[in-house]
């Protein structure tokens, strides 16, 4: 059960509802949650402040709340993935523990990041041909730079052999994956090289330099940010991969082909989940996360959420504008003398 | 004959013909699908034949090209390997940037700051972004410096970084004006975006000294343009400090500082030292100034959508509240 000390964020995709009497309702977009009585209550007074800036104890003080009764019904929101201890990792105990926490928090930003009105679009189908087509190009830049943060990450790895041969093979691994969203491109009808030469979004460079600038100074968070970017893989199946490209080619026939580009890298991941993680690895090392090591770590993975954030934002708001160009061109000198 | 198309050229429909234009002029194709114009386009990247493209009819083709060329949107492609005239590249960009720079501080932030229209913690969070944008001076300037592969432009950027790498305290002093404290302002966290920019002109500043200094000169016309910087901080005096001039007047002091140190014209200096430059080579530095530019506008988007909520101000204690979707907030007002 999370302490006093606990930081709570509730997710932004829990509605809270107060309803007749003593009722309180936290509606997700999974499973709906109603409090009744004490705690009810309870979280009438407290939820709104569950806004990851202050601890449960100093909620439970202000409210008037019981801080007992507040802990336990962060623990079982926790447990469902509404609510988020942001002291948890911090507080961890031992290494494995803050590896946990790390992973908690990463599901966490992971749905944060899909609670993003660009989602909500896609899966209903309301984002216009442009801004499907615009997302393959951005999504084939940001997997092609695996060739500058995962070879950075390979390059300024300086631990032992082992560790390092786990960083290599992941990169080996992910090398070559940027060319399967290029052929889903291409038999989409677009020129290769156009797409190639194409310059990134604002925000997809945001992304990929911040990872790529990750790379180069911290092997710990750049290892660690990969528990937010494969966050999805415990759940992630063959099935749920099938399922979820067949409905979006349905919603967007026009670009069936590159979806099939998307399900096949997909496919890939889910045949290439070990499991265990390269940071995984470097937790169970006894003394290589500091407690300094660590606030690196979730610094880097709340960061990245953002960045990520910023990256389907952009995509939207650059492609769905009119004055928007498909893809884009770089500024060719030629064109002007 | 291979045609190279200008960066900004986009295309619309407009019934039943498509529309090719930029700010600059228009053309429209009428009896061609609209796929096959944008194909036609996608293919005048300056690399290929023209005779080579399938799709649409050698006329149409040639009408369409023709017509692309007589409005100034694209040209013959020349080889990529020769060599520019200096002078005709760093007057291109003095041409092109003040367009840019239009462009960039015309609308969205830069102009709801002048009219007043911003709120003051998106003012507040402005000067808190610049303030990380400033310090950053250390990260993108060092870089260009360490970099630098011609002595004379590394000496340049290291003479640049010996004047500016403290000047972080300007802006730290008018945020402890405004009453953030000083720990406040240090923990706080920049914006994705802030580091977006410090990152993208590391990378400038890896890649070529040129692309460096091109991203310089960019950010350096619009601090050189004393009488549109000097208008800009008294109308965010009137609107944000009437009553507390002291807060700009670090920002004002900053700007006399880099008056009279002459950071303008970095590229007219720098583009000598690093002569001989091929056509390639100024256009990859254009197009990262272009980048810089789109970046600014993102970066000035983020700042305004951010600090539209007084509670995110200052960052370090903010996390979870940026891009916060809507149904929450809504939800909290019905239950406050």
């Amino acid at each position: 059960m999370p302490a006093l000390s606990a930081v709570p964020l509730i997710s932004s995709r829990a509605l809270l509802q107060p309803g007749g009497g003593d009722v309180f309702t936290v509606d997700t977009d999974r499973r709906t949650f109603e409090f009744d009585g004490s705690s009810g209550r309870a979280l009438r007074r407290a939820a709104p402040r569950f806004d990851g800036r202050r601890p449960l104890g100093d909620i439970a003080e202000a409210t008037g709340c019981d801080g007992g009764e507040l802990a336990s019904i962060v623990a079982m929101l926790g447990e469902e993935g509404v609510v988020v201890d942001l002291a948890a990792t911090i507080e961890a105990a031992t290494a494995a523990d803050f590896a946990s926490a790390l992973r908690r928090e990463c599901r966490f930003w992971s749905g944060e990041i899909l609670a993003q009105p660009f989602w909500k679009k896609i899966v209903a189908g309301e984002m216009p041909e442009a801004v499907i087509f615009g997302w393959g190009i951005e999504a084939f830049h940001y997997v092609d730079s695996v060739n500058e943060y995962m070879a950075a990450a390979a390059a300024n790895a300086h631990l032992e052999h082992d560790v390092r041969m786990l960083i290599g093979r992941h990169y080996a691994e992910e090398c070559d994956h940027g060319e399967i969203f290029l052929q889903g491109l291409a038999n989409c009808g677009f020129d290769r090289d156009s797409i190639v030469n194409a310059p990134p979004l604002p925000g997809t460079r945001a992304l990929m330099n911040y990872l790529f600038e990750l790379a180069c100074t911290d092997t710990f968070a750049v290892e660690a940010v990969f528990d937010l970017m494969q966050s999805d893989g415990e759940s992630l199946t063959k099935e749920r991969v099938h399922a979820f490209y067949d409905a979006l080619s349905r919603l967007y026939p026009f670009a069936t082909p590159m979806f099939d580009g998307f399900r096949r890298h997909a496919l890939i991941d889910v045949a290439s989940n070990h499991g265990e993680t390269v940071f995984d690895r470097l937790c169970l090392t006894p003394g290589l996360i500091t407690p300094d090591v660590g606030r690196r770590c979730v610094a880097a993975v709340r960061s990245l959420a953002e960045h990520f954030i910023l990256h389907f934002e952009n995509i939207e708001r650059y492609y769905g504008s009119p004055g928007a160009v498909l893809p884009r061109r770089p500024f060719d000198l030629r064109a002007w003398l | 004959m291979s045609l190279v198309l200008r960066h900004d050229v986009y295309t619309r429909e407009e019934g039943g013909v498509t529309v090719l234009e930029n700010d600059d002029a228009r053309i429209e194709v009428e009896g061609v699908p609209a796929r096959e114009v944008r194909r036609l386009l996608s293919h005048l990247g300056g690399g290929r034949p023209l005779d080579g493209f399938t799709g649409i009819a050698p006329d149409g083709v040639r009408a369409i090209t023709a017509a692309l060329v007589e409005a100034g949107l694209a040209r013959e492609a020349g080889d990529p390997h020769q060599l520019v005239d200096v002078d005709r590249f760093t007057a291109l960009a003095r041409e092109l940037y003040p367009r840019w720079k239009a462009r960039l501080f015309g609308q969205g932030l830069w102009k709801s700051l002048v009219d007043g229209t911003a709120s003051f913690t998106q003012f507040a969070g402005w000067l808190l972004e610049n303030y990380h944008f400033i310090e950053g001076v250390n990260d993108r300037l060092g870089s260009a410096t360490a970099y630098a592969q011609n002595r004379e432009a590394r000496r340049h950027f290291a003479r640049h970084y010996r004047e500016e790498f403290d000047h972080g305290g300007f802006f730290l002093e008018a945020l402890l004006q405004l009453g953030i404290r000083r720990q406040d302002a240090g923990n706080s966290l920049p914006l994705p975006t802030t580091l977006a920019v410090l990152h993208h002109m590391r990378r400038c500043a890896r890649n070529d000294s040129l692309q460096y200094a091109a991203c310089s000169a960019f950010l350096e016309s619009t601090g050189g343009d004393r009488g549109s910087a000097r208008a800009f901080f008294d109308a965010i005096t009137r609107n944000y400090a009437p009553n507390r001039p002291q807060i700009v007047a670090p920002l004002v002091a900053h700007l006399d500082l880099d008056e009279d140190y002459g950071h303008n014209g970095v590229l007219e200096r720098v583009a000598p030292m690093l002569a001989p430059i091929t056509v390639q080579r100024a256009g990859a530095a254009l197009e990262a100034a272009r980048a810089l530019v789109e970046l600014l506008e993102l970066w000035s988007a983020d700042i305004a959508a951010h600090y539209t909520d007084p509670d995110a101000l200052p960052r370090a204690r903010s996390y979870g509240r940026y891009r916060r979707p809507a149904p929450v907030a809504a939800t909290f007002e019905e239950v406050l």
